[in-house]
């Protein structure tokens, strides 16, 4: 219980900085688009964290929660052209 | 006097808004990167990590008996990343830009690690592995998304 205890803190620790950046720079900069899907990385991380809690290891769910980080990798790299194209103006 | 139409030089649509209205077309001529080349890194990166995935189940319990609904969602994880990475390292640099690579090279770390972890767990079914082995794969994953946003953060203006 212990280990799984430490485990969901240093997840729900990152999942909190990821969501207080992404909602820091979403404000501070007025760029929604640009910064919601780590908004969503950082709700994801929580989400882990939970399942990890209350030791939910149903394949189905974890194969769901996979491919909703690679769906969000897949969008920040769409994000990072647009960003790289944008800089090379 | 007969005017030449204006050679469209550029490709590509801008995700930045300048002055209210979208810019819709921008210069591309910095960053040589075509789709076929993106596409033949992931085919590249998808063939080196299926090696990897035979080599390291080899040490275990062979493929056949691999935690596929583990090893291959991170595999395909991996993939990305390292596409992403390989996209990244050929960019034009510019300031800023260690913070990507480093956060994707973490990212990417973690998946290849946790296809090692997945496959030493399944020889103890039942029995999570020790805290000291977990956590350091977690704290790379969040630790490399710190970074990716921060990135983001200094770039965008």
């Amino acid at each position: 219980m212990n280990d799984i205890l430490i485990n969901t803190l240093i997840e729900v620790l990152f999942g909190i900085l990821v969501l207080w950046k992404a909602c820091g720079y979403m404000v501070n900069k007025k760029k929604m688009a640009v910064f919601l899907p780590f908004y969503f990385v950082g709700a994801t991380l929580l989400f882990h964290a939970g399942l990890t809690f209350y030791m939910i290891y149903f394949n189905l769910l974890w194969l769901g929660l996979e491919a909703t980080y690679v769906l969000l990798m897949i969008w920040i790299a769409k994000t990072l052209m647009g960003v790289n194209y944008a800089a090379g103006r | 006097m007969y005017a030449m139409p204006a050679i469209n030089r550029t490709r590509g649509k801008s995700l930045m808004k300048s002055g209210g209205a979208r810019t819709e077309q921008v210069e591309l001529s910095t960053h040589k990167i075509s789709k076929v080349s993106i596409l033949a890194t992931v085919l590249l990166t998808a063939a080196l990590l299926t090696a990897y995935f035979f080599l390291v189940t080899s040490f275990f319990q062979g493929w056949q008996k691999a935690k596929f609904f583990d090893d291959v969602p991170d595999l395909v994880f991996a993939t990305v990343s390292i596409t992403l990475l390989f996209y990244v390292l050929r960019m034009k640099r510019s300031p800023g830009d260690m913070n990507l690579i480093i956060g994707l090279s973490l990212v990417s770390l973690d998946k290849l690690i946790e296809v090692v972890l997945q496959e030493l767990q399944a020889l103890t079914p039942g029995e999570s592995l020790e805290v000291v082995l977990w956590a350091p794969p977690i704290i790379m994953l969040g630790l490399g998304f710190l970074f990716i946003v921060q990135y983001f953060g200094e770039r965008v203006k």
